[in-house]
């Protein structure tokens, strides 16, 4: 049982509290995060990943109010704690100083260029100096260095203050008070003209100078690793990332960079060095958490699990003391959707045998293909009833749509569809006997999902059919924030459609309507913004269309369709750009295992959609089936202006999956070969 | 095109965003229970009552504070300081400005329409606060002109007279009061401007009220014309709205439903039409299938939103 409390209405890690990151904090690495994150190698290290996976809780975890945090909980000196750890984290949030206004306003580019480096060693420099401070407040062993590291670190500066400053909190101000001189100057330039800011450090003086010369003075930071752990370095622009790029090159023992990044938030590795390149594995080496939880399914499933857990202990979600997981499993309805269980049976109202909507389908195409000469092998009204009574199987409505695909596959062929029918019956009679092998049995297994889906939506019942918690985890696609935000808003509904005063059921209506909220809330918040983000939103949007208009077809081309694999070479370089894009952005995965294309031999490019989408457009979530795009269909897809030509693909995509026709007109014979809008089989 | 999840999804997210959440889950569908989906003749009454829900007017406790802001600044404030500049060759000179504001709205009284248990009067206090008005400009009744409460120094030092209500729909109950009390301070002499400013008012029920002539001024912060009857032929709910959305169906089940509930007026004190709901109470202005109470007839019946009825 739970109480009525959202524990997962905090999604993004910096509005959580220093005590809420080390309680939520999860060892991705199955133990040995620091064997990832490595605070006391000096080697810099990138930390990317889309958008929400965990990059601001591991760069808060590793700074230093959160090892101040845990030495109180130790009960350890923060000095002896610091040389303990062999580190110290300098955090800071580069989106927060507005450094888009380091351009224009009639100063030269170089003028800004040297005015930016200035002003971010100031700002480093006061975040260390505040850490100074904080350190001597907890811990006065740091006191008898206090004097000797003030004046040094005043050495470092090209003109020091008029009268020596003695402690940290005299430095701390004085380099405030330079900071807001040329703060004042940078926005009051467009009127007075001119700067009366003077550079006092130049590119790394103080970056680098500092620490140096606390290692050298201060005894606990003799072998101390400073590591300043720049986040959201895609909130700065091109040229400052260039001077980022410039300190990682440039760096100097004992301080180095942890650095966080979205996927598509590097613009550049060049540095001013020369005009030299930073490269992973001599200059950097970099880690994508999304791409390391993806790749490995179970380590993904074990964090979830216990994300979840620490945050209904964390946020006092819990009735009991302790749970397991397998018991918060069981709050989530889960029906049972398999094709020997009554439940989807009952769902679509237990109809009599021989009827139901998939028979009305079935019947009024069979009348179709009668009358437009399009069915092969019948004759009269009395083969339509024969066939229809062939294919059924009371009871199992699973089976009897597993009977009627089979029909419409060898219907496409032109098979004799009484004929088809009779060996349908027997196979399926076998089947249901117990015979769990062979072609019926491999069509049960890979379309059961897909004929659950036609059979609800032909009742109406357009609901996203995943259920429970491992479904939501493997639908988050290695994005932590994706899974809370799932839980989140069917939290939400369970909390606004609970009588009780406590939950210990979520139904499966909360469920699906808490999916359909999280594919909203990710298309909008995942999106560009500008032209591409249209274009991308467009390509997503038609190719979600595809897969749903190829799930619920008499035919569908493929089955549990959720990815396609397409040439990539021979896109257009606007589409490859926007592919991408659609991928750093998450809304396409990319999958690891490349395809041999059976006609050039090449390789093939697989993507498969974020299953957070599927429930938008009633996908699957399971990653079976892929289909072959041509590199010309993918550019129209990818192309918001070819609106007309993506419709005439999606129609002929849809009437080649469609009886009596498949594709064909209704004077012609079956279609066997692909037009040039048609998919690859 | 709307259906009925989409449409539970809209009042869901209004419930948490505007309505104080005083439509959690449960009442939803226990006030859905009471319709038919789809009734005999076919029509899907619950989603026609979804539909019209989903665009329930509700003032919060922090907008109708904010609105009592706007009231006085509209119609107390801005209207004494342009008489002091306008009064003193529109001068700019701001300490003049406040020190003349401040006598003139010392001889300014604010009271509410009705009797001390009525909304009118309840929104004083809010008034007050979010003002920061000190108490002594607020009397009651008896001490107007003509009341047998009043002194001298009651009156002689007021030269206006504010009366604040939450709703003037159809204009009724100011009607009577001002008949009874503007009459009588009339009677008595009084020369102070007597103005009428409720928070919202209806189109009609402040024309009602002007061409009465009793007050001096009368002015709502927000007006509700004809658009904002649910009916009506031109209801702003069902302009441009794609079947199966059906103002006709609407009408004929809150029509149905509200004549079994509330017969003397099934769509709303004299067919007002509104579907508007305050933090502090439903009017009977509003239809009555989102507030009515079950009756013997309906035993069963779960309003939506709670009234509390004027006995």
């Amino acid at each position: 049982m739970l109480k009525k409390i959202n524990p997962f209405n905090i999604t993004k890690a910096v509005d959580l509290s220093t005590e809420e990151i080390e309680s939520l904090w999860i060892d991705v690495a199955g133990g040995d995060a620091d064997a990832v994150f490595k605070p006391t190698s000096l080697m810099p290290l990138l930390i990317l990943g889309g958008k929400g996976s965990g990059k601001t809780h591991w760069m808060r975890y590793y700074s230093f109010p959160l090892q101040l945090f845990r030495f109180h909980s130790r009960e350890v000196r923060p000095l002896e704690g610091l040389r303990e750890d062999g580190y110290i984290g300098i955090y800071v949030l580069l989106g927060g100083l507005n450094f888009e206004r380091f351009r224009g306003r009639g100063q030269s580019d170089e003028l800004w260029r040297g005015l930016f480096e200035y002003y971010f060693e100031l700002w480093l420099t006061q975040e260390i100096v505040q850490t100074l401070c904080s350190i001597k407040s907890a811990d006065s062993g740091l006191t008898k260095y206090e004097p000797s590291v003030c004046a040094e670190i005043q050495k470092l500066f090209s003109d020091p203050p008029a009268s020596s400053l003695l402690t940290f909190k005299e430095l701390l101000e004085w380099c405030a008070s330079l900071q807001q001189e040329l703060d004042y100057d940078i926005n009051n330039v467009l009127y007075s003209g001119r700067f009366t800011t003077r550079i006092r450090a130049t590119r790394g003086t103080l970056i680098f100078g500092i620490p140096k010369l606390l290692s050298e003075i201060v005894e606990e930071f003799r072998e101390l690793t400073f590591s300043y752990q720049l986040d959201e370095l895609e909130n700065i622009t091109e040229g400052q990332q260039r001077y980022v790029q410039s300190l990682i090159r440039e760096r100097k023992a004992p301080a180095t960079f942890r650095i966080g990044s979205r996927l598509y938030g590097i613009k550049t590795h060049e540095t001013y060095s020369d005009d030299e390149i930073n490269r992973e594995g001599s200059e950097f080496k970099q880690i994508v958490l999304d791409h390391r939880l993806r790749q490995n399914s179970e380590q993904w499933d074990d964090f979830a699990d216990q994300m979840v857990l620490r945050r209904l202990q964390v946020f006092g979600a819990l009735t009991e003391r302790s749970v397991s997981i397998r018991s918060i499993e069981h709050i989530f309805e889960n029906p049972d959707l398999s094709r020997d269980s009554d439940v989807v049976f009952k769902m679509i109202g237990s109809p009599p045998p021989g009827t139901g909507r998939h028979f009305d389908r079935l019947l009024k195409v069979l009348k179709e293909g009668l009358a437009q000469g399009r069915a092969p092998g019948i004759s009269s009204q009395r083969d339509i009833e024969r066939i229809a009574k062939a294919v059924e199987l009371p009871g199992h409505p699973v089976l009897e749509k597993i009977n009627m695909l089979t029909l419409y596959q060898g219907w496409y062929r032109n098979h004799s569809l009484p004929k088809l029918a009779d060996q349908i019956a027997v196979q399926a009679a076998d089947f249901t006997a117990g015979k769990s092998k062979g072609a019926y049995a491999t069509r049960v297994q890979h379309y059961s999902s897909d004929m659950v889906a036609q059979l609800l939506r032909d009742e109406g019942k357009q609901i996203p059919l995943q259920f429970g918690l491992k479904n939501f985890i493997r639908m988050a696609e290695g994005l932590p924030r994706t899974l809370v935000v799932a839980l989140r808003n069917i939290w939400d509904l369970a909390i606004y459609n609970e009588r009780e005063e406590f939950i210990d059921r979520i139904s499966k209506e909360d469920q699906a309507n808490g999916l359909l909220d999280t594919a909203e809330w990710f298309m909008q918040t995942m999106r560009k913004p500008g032209a591409d983000g249209t274009a991308i939103r467009t390509a997503i949007e038609r190719i979600a269309r595809l897969f749903e208009t190829n799930r619920f077809a008499d035919k569908p081309v493929e089955c549990s369709l959720l990815g396609f694999a397409v040439l990539e070479r021979e896109l257009t370089d606007k589409t490859q750009s926007l592919l991408q894009v659609s991928e750093q952005r998450s809304f396409l995965i990319r999958t690891t295992r490349e395809e041999i294309d059976r006609n050039s031999q090449e390789r093939l490019a697989k993507f498969q959609l974020n299953a957070t989408l599927a429930p938008k457009w009633s996908l699957p979530i399971a990653r079976r089936g892929i289909v072959k795009f041509s590199p010309g269909v993918v550019d129209i897809i990818f192309d918001p202006a070819r609106a007309g030509d993506f419709e005439d693909f999606h129609k002929s995509w849809k009437a080649k999956m469609t009886a009596p026709f498949f594709g064909g007109t209704r004077k012609q014979e079956a279609q066997t070969t692909p037009s040039l809008f048609e998919p690859d089989e | 095109m709307y259906d009925v999840e989409s449409l539970k999804r809209k009042i869901r997210r209004l419930n948490k965003a505007v309505w104080e959440e005083r439509v959690p889950g449960p009442t939803l569908s226990d006030w859905l229970e009471c319709f038919q989906s789809p009734s005999r003749t076919g029509v899907d009454e619950q989603l026609q009552m979804l539909y019209l829900l989903s665009n329930f007017l509700y003032f919060g406790n922090l907008e109708i504070r904010h609105l009592l802001r706007v009231l006085f600044a509209e119609f107390c404030r801005v209207p004494l300081i342009e008489a002091v500049r306008s009064e003193n060759g529109d001068t700019v000179d701001v300490d003049v400005i406040d020190d003349l504001y401040q006598k003139a709205l010392a001889r300014t009284r604010f009271l509410g329409v009705g009797n001390p248990s009525e909304s009118g009067v309840h929104l004083l206090y809010y008034f007050r606060q979010e003002n920061l008005l000190p108490s002594c400009l607020f009397i009651n009744h008896i001490q107007l002109p003509g009341m047998e409460g009043a002194k001298p120094e009651d009156t002689s030092e007021v030269d206006r007279y504010i009366f604040l209500d939450d709703l003037c729909a159809t204009g009724d109950q100011v009607s009577d009061f001002s008949r009874l009390v503007v009459t009588k301070m009339r009677d008595a002499g009084s020369t102070a401007q007597v103005c009428y400013h409720p928070i919202f008012a209806t189109t009609r029920a402040l024309a009602r009220i002007a061409s009465a002539g009793r007050f001096d001024e009368v002015a709502s912060v927000a007006e509700f014309d004809d658009t904002f009857r649910c009916f009506a032929p031109e209801s702003r709910f069902y302009k441009n709205v794609p079947p199966p959305i059906d103002r006709a169906q609407a009408e004929a089940v809150a029509h149905r439903y509200g004549s079994i509930l509330c017969p003397p007026n099934p769509l709303g004190y004299k067919d007002t039409q509104l579907a508007l709901g305050f933090s502090h109470n439903t009017p009977d202005n509003t239809l009555p299938v989102f507030w009515e109470q079950p009756n013997t007839k309906i035993p069963t019946w779960k309003p939506v939103f709670h009234r509390y009825p004027k006995y």
